[in-house]
């Protein structure tokens, strides 16, 4: 994920927008694939599924708003993982879990 | 100010039972296949549980150009899972109305619940189980708290304040007031609720899984509920990640490139399940 995303609620979804990722349903088989660009006849159809957000992409923010938004997820991801007492290191999966969610919000809008 | 064991298991024992639809719903969670027909007769011989499937059928959510009029349209629209977790959102909601409790958001019980729900069944079916169970344990695994909080209130505060306090987790807060937890309380009213063994095991294991004794669904919750903290979708300044284990974690045996899906397929899909279950 290189350029930025955030999600729009279906109803918001306007044509021209384009897709920022795979669009899966139910079972997990790719709806539309990213880089789709929406119209009305697909946002049509996405109202007859189980799916009411989209992620899009969204304008390109200047390196420095960039690496602020970086910076705000990378602190409230220490705040929510603040307990560092959980026991034995090698029991407890909460520092990988914290790093594959740095590198999740190093990636999309939300 | 202290509540004994007992007076929480007589509280509980105390609890309506469930209605029969509920339990007939509850039943056919494991199975793939169900009787539509059957249930849709079950449903309709509880009223105000027909009047709320139709409200809802018939909400902007789904922009139905038809009146939807009749249970088995509703059934179709929504699905029988739909229907099954409506069923006991409505339920649960009926049985612990809210209260005015310091320091709980109902709210954000249900904002977490919810996306507990999205992200086991996206974990289930990455390792190909059963989606509606998981989807289903996600979506009850915390209803001890609800016992505590509508029914011990001021106590409920004393260990919200103690949680506040200490910067712990809820859990051990809870012990400290009750001298025990929502797990094992939420295993309690699901005993009492007849649920699955399979259901009330879920709950009673979500924070403390045997992996190796064959707590699946409660490993699958257990890292789930982490998820959707870790997530942020309840908000709250001082929310905290549970303890994760590394047993679960590494029996899940889910790579960096898998997570990732799972987070993203969380997100997508948590707007859409809050606002099926906001009824």
């Amino acid at each position: 994920m290189t350029r930025n995303y955030k999600m729009v609620p279906l109803e918001n979804a306007a044509p021209g927008m384009v897709l920022s990722d795979n669009l899966l349903d139910r079972q997990g088989k790719i709806l539309l694939p990213e880089g789709t660009t929406l119209n009305d006849k697909l946002l049509e159809s996405l109202r007859r599924h189980d799916m009411d957000m989209l992620p899009v992409f969204c304008e390109d923010l200047t390196d420095e708003e960039q690496q602020e938004r970086i910076a705000q997820r990378q602190a409230r991801l220490e705040r929510l993982f603040r307990k560092r007492d959980y026991g034995d290191p090698e029991e407890n999966a909460n520092d990988v879990l914290l790093q594959y969610m740095k590198e999740f919000r190093r990636g999309g809008d939300v | 100010m202290s509540t004994s064991f007992e007076e929480i298991v007589k509280t509980i024992e105390e609890l309506p039972s469930m209605p029969a639809v509920v339990m007939e719903v509850l039943e056919h969670i494991d199975q793939e296949e169900i009787n539509v027909i059957q249930l849709t007769r079950k449903i309709m011989l509880d009223q105000s549980l027909t009047a709320k499937i139709l409200r809802f059928a018939n909400s902007s959510f789904f922009n139905t150009q038809t009146k939807v009029t009749t249970i088995q349209q509703a059934v179709n629209l929504i699905g029988i899972s739909g229907v099954r977790n409506l069923i006991l959102c409505t339920v649960l909601k009926i049985s612990f109305p809210e209260v005015r409790c310091k320091g709980f958001d109902f709210n954000v019980f249900w904002r977490h619940s919810i996306a507990a729900a999205v992200c086991a069944k996206v974990i289930a079916r990455h390792l190909q189980l059963n989606q509606d169970f998981a989807y289903t344990a996600g979506l009850l695994h915390d209803i001890g708290r609800l016992v505590f909080v509508t029914r011990f209130t001021p106590q409920y505060e004393q260990a919200i304040a103690y949680r506040t306090e200490h910067d712990c987790h809820i859990r051990v807060a809870e012990r400290a007031v009750f001298g025990t937890d929502h797990a094992a309380v939420g295993q309690l009213l699901a005993q009492h609720w007849n649920f699955s063994t399979g259901m009330q095991n879920a709950i009673a294991k979500h924070h403390e899984p045997d992996v190796a004794g064959g707590d699946t669904v409660a490993a699958v919750v257990h890292a789930a509920d982490a998820i959707a903290h870790a997530l942020d979708f309840s908000g709250e300044a001082d929310d905290l990640v549970p303890p994760l284990s590394m047993s679960v974690w590494n029996a899940l045996g889910l790579g960096q490139d898998d997570m990732m899906r799972v987070f993203r397929e969380t997100e997508l899909r948590f707007e859409a399940a809050q606002q099926r279950l906001a009824v």
